[in-house]
């Protein structure tokens, strides 16, 4: 055993290795380059508007580095995250469900289908409105909206995985006698699981983005109300350094998701 | 008697596919089938295996459990060569199943993924599931077919030295007159649709030691491309 679990591991390191040599420098380095000159054109224009239509990449700077000092930035972004995984958890819990029952079941999906994509061809502003009028100015509205936006992803995901099954995986589990359990253990699962995967990072992408939608519009905490009230008092600076952090937070979210499937699969590779 | 199919029909839509077939297979028997593409070689065996119904007929299947191995190798893409092949079997101890990988060649690979491996080498890690899988009976349905003629031929003495130790009945489709001969005890010649047996030959020399330029295997070599070349 101890030999090729061995094999294994020189095999991903050696891999790791190559990741990181080679190809992968220069990539960094053009990502680099289109930074700085991103940052260059910003400084450009903002040299020809005053900084309250445009504010240059120092004074956001600035102001980033005057929320990262305050109690804000933490307080506001728990209040945020805290929406966000409300509204994700309950996406992903029923769009599961519902997206297993689709897929297993031809009857419901015929039922349930036309009514999944109904609710995604909403526009996002039409379900904010309702959440306002429904559930008034507070939190609950945006842990709506990010539940509605989320759902239907979720649903269209799971079906998708369940339609491309490899049938011949569930023929061959047939006829060595897999149990149900060891069925969808051992084969539909694991085939679920890359459009899991998927599902998940864009829903949390959708999720940062709708949450900030929501309490720009509708909440008096969070870090929508900051933009809000940045805008109120004629604070451009602020608004560009907190879509910044937006920015950094959707991104880093979607990166960890990213990250603990792959851990999940690198794990499985020592189990033996 | 392992198996019989008696009078089977199997239609797909209008199409007939089987139209009164019929055949036995015996306990440690080698029944090699060979016909030309299309005509029905993969249905016998998914008949047999349950993964289809016959349309008219009867099939009864007198063995335990039986174990395939596909045309393609089937493997699960997310388990390793040994997570692969003890799944079938999870009685299997270690060391039997790092034995039986040590059979086919995979020793040193028991941690790899079928993504990592040849064509060649999943084949015989399908082969090496299949006769982890305790049963009676095992269909094979063109296993050799994309390996060159060198694998091809590793992989027939393999087949022959897995079965002697574990003398399952094995029903063999096969496209190659060469595999057919080397290790069937019969020979099941196929029309095309719908599809009904036109010769049956039966090879009398032991497994272990027959050589293709024996006398019966070329006369059986030659009937069967006369065969094919008249338009079965």
């Amino acid at each position: 055993m101890k030999n090729f679990t061995t094999n294994r591991i020189w095999s991903a390191k050696s891999k790791k290795k190559l990741a990181w040599s080679g190809q992968q420098k220069p990539v960094k380095l053009e990502s680099i380059l289109l930074f700085a000159v991103i940052l260059l054109c910003w400084q450009g224009l903002s040299t020809f508007y005053t900084p309250l239509v445009l504010p240059g990449p120092v004074l956001t700077f600035k102001s980033l580095m005057t929320i990262f000092q305050s109690d804000l930035l933490f307080s506001e972004t728990l209040i945020s995250f805290k929406r966000l995984m409300l509204g994700l958890m309950g996406a992903v819990l029923v769009g599961s469900v519902v997206g297993i029952i689709i897929g297993l079941n031809q009857r419901v999906r015929r039922l349930l289908e036309p009514l999944v994509y109904f609710v995604q061809s909403m526009p996002p502003i039409l379900y904010i409105t309702l959440a306002m009028i429904w559930f008034g100015l507070n939190g609950q509205a945006t842990i709506f909206i990010v539940f509605v936006a989320s759902v239907p992803i979720m649903v269209v995901n799971i079906k998708e995985g369940f339609d491309n099954i490899d049938i011949k995986l569930i023929q061959m589990g047939r006829v060595f006698k897999f149990s149900k359990t060891k069925m969808i253990r051992e084969i539909i699962l694991p085939s679920l699981k890359a459009y899991f995967k998927s599902a998940l990072i864009i829903i949390i992408g959708l999720g940062w983005k709708v949450v900030v939608m929501g309490e720009v519009l509708s909440a008096s905490t969070g870090l929508g109300s900051r933009i809000t009230d940045a805008r109120m008092n004629l604070q451009t600076d602020m608004v560009f350094a907190w879509g910044i952090i937006i920015i950094l937070l959707c991104y880093t979210s979607q990166k960890v998701i990213s990250a603990l499937f792959n851990l999940s699969t690198a794990r499985k590779q020592y189990d033996l | 008697m392992i198996f019989n199919m008696a009078n089977v029909c199997k239609n797909y839509g209008n199409t007939e596919v089987l139209s009164n077939f019929s055949t036995s297979v015996e306990m440690e028997e080698v029944v090699c089938i060979i016909g030309p593409s299309g005509c029905g070689k993969s249905t016998i065996l998914n008949l047999i295996s349950g993964l289809a119904e016959p349309s008219a007929g009867e099939v009864a299947n007198y063995s335990t459990a039986i174990s395939y191995v596909f045309q393609e190798d089937r493997l699960l893409p997310w388990r390793n060569v040994y997570e692969n092949i003890h799944i079938v079997n999870q009685n299997c101890s270690t060391k039997a199943c790092l034995s039986l990988i040590k059979d086919v060649g995979l020793q040193g690979f028991e941690g790899y993924y079928p993504s990592e491996l040849s064509g060649g080498m999943r084949q015989r890690c399908s082969l090496a599931r299949a006769f982890n899988f305790e049963a009676d009976l095992l269909l094979m349905d063109e296993p050799f077919k994309s390996l060159d003629y060198n694998l091809r031929i590793e992989m027939i003495s393999l087949l022959l030295k897995l079965w002697d130790s574990t003398r399952k009945a094995i029903v063999f489709v096969t496209h190659e007159i060469d595999e057919a001969l080397l290790l069937g005890d019969r020979i099941l010649l196929l029309s095309s649709r719908p599809t009904k047996i036109v010769k049956e030959f039966k090879i009398t020399a032991p497994k272990k030691c027959r050589k293709l330029a024996d006398l019966q295997m070329v006369q059986i070599r030659s009937e069967i491309i006369k065969s094919f070349q008249a338009g079965i």
